[in-house]
């Protein structure tokens, strides 16, 4: 039947552009125009790069990723090379045993994304949480490129500590989480009703996933082709955990950019840079001004007790933890008082798994329906800019799941009225 | 352009599940006996989705050339919209000369730009209700089923299989 349906070819062949040069196979090929420029690396030689460079970073050595992989540890040589040429079966092996994409493998240009993050201890996110979050912001950009808005949204602007300058770390980190809060529109007294969608409505990409590592709260990347990217761990962890650990790197991109230098994360954490990234975080979501107008509401001239403490943890979506502590550094608790407090909730909470009191709002749900990434995935689908195959592995689904959250898209926009 | 009836089909992995979703795996083995290609990289993405096991009778063809690899190079650079799948299916049409078969958009425009002959689920089914196997109704309650699962067709394309398996 739909050999006789003829659709029109797409105008340019690609949304990428028109083929520039044809090649044996009808190919645009990226071939030595002027003859001066280097000589492209040959499909072997790139998937031989990549190769070498995803398995070291898996920290893999030769012999045992060819033991993995089924073949010599002269024939692993000889792919990672470019001499022999791996086939289709053996790259796909790759792919499952390093957790990248099979086009990860065909990629010209490794752009570096340097990582930084938030861990309960000193504990590095191994390699798949790295990959992974690398995948995922490769994913947000093939697809802002498809949908044509890559480059559309300035990133969050740099505040660089010069002690020469500026007062100290800390009360530097207080001043550019005021400075924020103005750049973004929010002033000096309201709680952040979702920073979730506030951060990713200005230029941050965010991700979510459930890393095995509970331990590891959080990552942040940069690189000038993905922006700022941040990776929020969501598992066993509370949503107040989750908010101050998206802002606590969110202070990394701001403040500490020019230390995203190292695809593999530091094995030893800055603590002063680590304080200075908690202290932008409390200051960001509960500014003084605004716990001060927020008291005057609550408790007035008294102390504060447990019942306004709940309150203000609900007003600025934070944890305990975190309230009582910023009661305390701003004059508004007695350190006696915030240590009876903590002291009382731990015991009666248990592990740092749960909080006391906690949020009983969807932030995450709320912000994921108007997501950025969501929005691309969505029009993208629509539009038929992007194949089913593709967008299932931009979203790292299966091919199923894709195709029912398309279809859920489609039966929303037939119910629009005409 | 060749008969559907005969050579090689190379499928994408969406008319694989269409047919499997609907409880219609026998009647695609049919269709494509003896002549049905498979990707690794399909199998590869229908094993993610959970599809075991693949049609019988199928082969699974591994691009094994320099030649292949440089080719699924040029068309994951060129046409970047196209996952996986799509340009393994493709490369194995260019390279066994098979016919493709894919309901994606993108990929049948790609590979039309690529002079490689294709089909769809929708031709399949007329196939099948060409060979007797199915009647023209029972086409179209494949394709309402296929559309229930997933599958999506332009209201032109169906309108034009309507007419057609019923016609014959």
């Amino acid at each position: 039947m739909d050999r006789y349906d003829k659709k029109p070819a797409h105008p340019t062949g690609t949304p990428g552009g028109p083929a520039a040069k044809s090649s044996d196979h009808g190919l645009a090929g990226h071939s030595e125009e002027s003859g001066l420029s280097e000589r492209e690396p040959n499909i072997k030689e790139v998937i031989g790069r990549n190769l070498k460079q995803a398995r070291e970073a898996a920290e893999l050595s030769q012999e045992d990723f060819a033991e993995r992989l089924g073949v010599s540890r002269a024939t692993l040589s000889g792919f990672e090379n470019g001499k022999v040429a791996i086939d289709s079966a053996k790259l796909l092996r790759a792919a499952q045993i390093l957790g990248m994409s099979i086009a990860d493998f065909f990629k010209e240009e490794n752009q570096q994304l340097a990582l930084l993050y938030r861990a309960a201890e000193e504990i590095v996110p191994d390699h798949s949480v790295r990959f992974r979050f690398r995948h995922k912001c490769e994913a947000y950009r093939d697809l802002e490129e498809i949908v044509g808005v890559a480059d559309s949204i300035l990133p969050p602007p740099e505040y660089k500590y010069l002690p020469l300058f500026h007062s100290k770390p800390y009360q530097f980190a207080v001043q550019v989480a005021q400075s924020e809060r103005e750049r973004l529109g929010i002033g000096q007294l309201d709680p952040i009703p979702n920073v979730f969608r506030l951060l990713d409505e200005n230029g941050v990409r965010i991700f979510l996933d459930n890393i095995p590592q509970d331990r590891v709260f959080g990552l942040s990347g940069f690189s000038n082709l993905y922006g700022p990217c941040i990776l929020v761990n969501l598992n066993k962890h509370t949503l107040e955990r989750n908010i101050f650990t998206l802002v606590h790197e969110y202070a990394h991109l701001l403040m500490h950019r020019d230390y995203y230098v190292n695809p593999s994360p530091p094995e030893k954490k800055d603590r002063e840079m680590e304080e200075v990234a908690n202290c932008f975080a409390a200051n960001f979501l509960v500014p003084e001004a605004g716990l001060r107008a927020a008291l005057n509401k609550t408790a007035g001239q008294k102390s504060v007790e447990l019942q306004d403490l709940v309150f203000l943890k609900h007003h600025f979506k934070v944890s305990f933890q975190v309230m009582v502590r910023r009661l305390r550094d701003c004059g508004f608790m007695a350190s006696k008082d915030h240590d009876d407090l903590f002291a009382r909730v731990k015991t009666s909470v248990g592990d740092d798994t749960k909080e006391f009191a906690p949020l009983d709002v969807d932030l995450i749900g709320s912000w994921r329906q108007v997501s950025r990434f969501n929005y691309l995935a969505r029009k993208a689908a629509l539009g038929e800019m992007v194949s089913v195959g593709k967008l299932a592995d931009l979203l790292g689904q299966n091919l199923i799941q894709t195709r029912n959250e398309i279809q859920s898209w489609r039966k929303e926009m037939a119910s629009a009225p005409a | 352009m060749r008969p559907l009836e005969e050579g090689p089909l190379s499928f994408d992995s969406n008319v694989i599940l269409d047919f499997h979703l609907t409880g219609n795996y026998v009647l695609l083995e049919r269709l494509a006996a003896g002549r049905m290609l498979i990707s690794d990289f399909v199998q590869d993405e229908l094993s993610r989705s959970e599809l075991t096991p693949l049609p019988s009778g199928c082969e699974v063809v591994a691009l094994t050339a320099e030649e292949e690899l440089d080719f699924l190079r040029e068309l994951a650079r060129t046409y970047r919209n196209l996952g996986p799948g799509e340009l393994g299916a493709i490369a194995v049409s260019k390279f066994r000369a098979a016919i493709f078969v894919s309901n994606d958009g993108n990929a049948r425009t790609a590979a039309r730009n690529l002079g490689i002959e294709l089909t769809g689920g929708l031709g399949l089914l007329q196939l099948a209700v060409t060979a007797g196997y199915i009647d023209g109704a029972g086409a179209i309650r494949i394709m309402e089923e296929m559309i229930l699962q997933g599958s999506w067709f332009s209201d032109k394309l169906i309108s034009m299989f309507r007419q057609s398996v019923l016609k014959n």
